[in-house]
């Protein structure tokens, strides 16, 4: 009994730890962040928190990893009902809203971390992919949007996407980015695809 | 993060409904893709991996080679090939 609670205790701190990462690599971004930093912040000692993780790369690694997952569920659930282009884009940046500050910073770090880690960003937006390429296929099949390879259809978005995300500062300095411009790309976006425009 | 998301350990498709679960069970760690009715796994790791590949380079238009690697590097996280 003792034991079990001794064991829950543990993965409870390890919880607190990586929650406490996941907020600092926010707000301070991942680079900037060491393990001091996220001891202060867990109300723990230094050496604390390499009980429960051997270096500050294992927390990166398993915070990106937890993200990408939370992230994947919740866009899930969020765009699984949607069945236009419109609706489906607008579900995915509303999704995206409460992740928006880690994603940014995922973004601009992302060619400087492991293949696996980047991979991990690729499976999400892999699973956001089969929602949005068949609805923006039947329009293309009723003539309403240009005809375009998945490619071009998946990269267009992400590129104006990721464009917005990445210069935050530049169109919403101190604020949620896609609170105040989500609908905004979204109708760039399919503005690119509509055929009369 | 709030909360554990369910996700499936095999291929990391999420998992909202039952219908989503191997064999319709919640305790399912696998998805129903990549598990049978009973809820075992199914599936290969040269599977998914392949699977992925193909996403990567038809809807993002990866690198060939790349993709695989990035397939293989994303999929041998899972908690079914991970160890």
């Amino acid at each position: 009994m003792e034991r079990g609670k001794r064991e829950q205790q543990k993965e409870q701190t390890r919880q607190r730890i990586l929650e406490v990462a996941y907020r600092k690599f926010a707000e301070k971004g991942i680079e900037a962040t060491n393990t001091a930093d996220i001891a202060s912040e867990a109300k723990l000692s230094h050496g604390a928190i390499f009980v429960h993780f051997k270096t500050r790369q294992e927390i990166v690694l398993k915070v990106i990893d937890d993200f990408g997952v939370e992230l994947s569920v919740h866009i899930t659930k969020s765009v699984g009902h949607s069945r236009t282009p419109r609706s489906i884009l607008l579900s995915f940046t509303k999704a995206l809203t409460k992740f928006e500050a880690f994603y940014i910073e995922l973004l601009l770090v992302l060619p400087k971390l492991p293949e696996n880690v980047q991979g991990s960003l690729l499976l999400v937006q892999n699973g956001f992919a089969h929602y949005l390429l068949p609805a923006v296929k039947r329009e293309m099949e009723e003539a309403k949007f240009k005809r375009l390879g998945e490619s071009g259809i998946m990269n267009s978005w992400f590129a104006l996407l990721h464009y917005y995300m990445t210069n935050r500062n530049w169109y919403a300095p101190n604020k949620s980015l896609l609170k105040k411009l989500g609908k905004k790309i979204v109708n760039e976006y399919l503005e690119l695809l509509n055929i009369n425009k | 993060m709030e909360q554990k998301c369910p996700s499936c350990g095999s291929c990391g498709m999420p998992m909202k409904k039952i219908e989503d679960f191997g064999g319709r069970s919640l305790e399912n760690k696998y998805c129903v893709h990549c598990s049978d009715d009973e809820g075992n796994l199914t599936a290969t790791f040269e599977g998914i991996v392949n699977y992925y590949t193909d996403d990567f380079i038809k809807q993002r238009g990866l690198d060939v080679d790349q993709a695989r690697k990035l397939a293989e590097e994303s999929v041998s996280k899972m908690s079914a090939w991970s160890s």
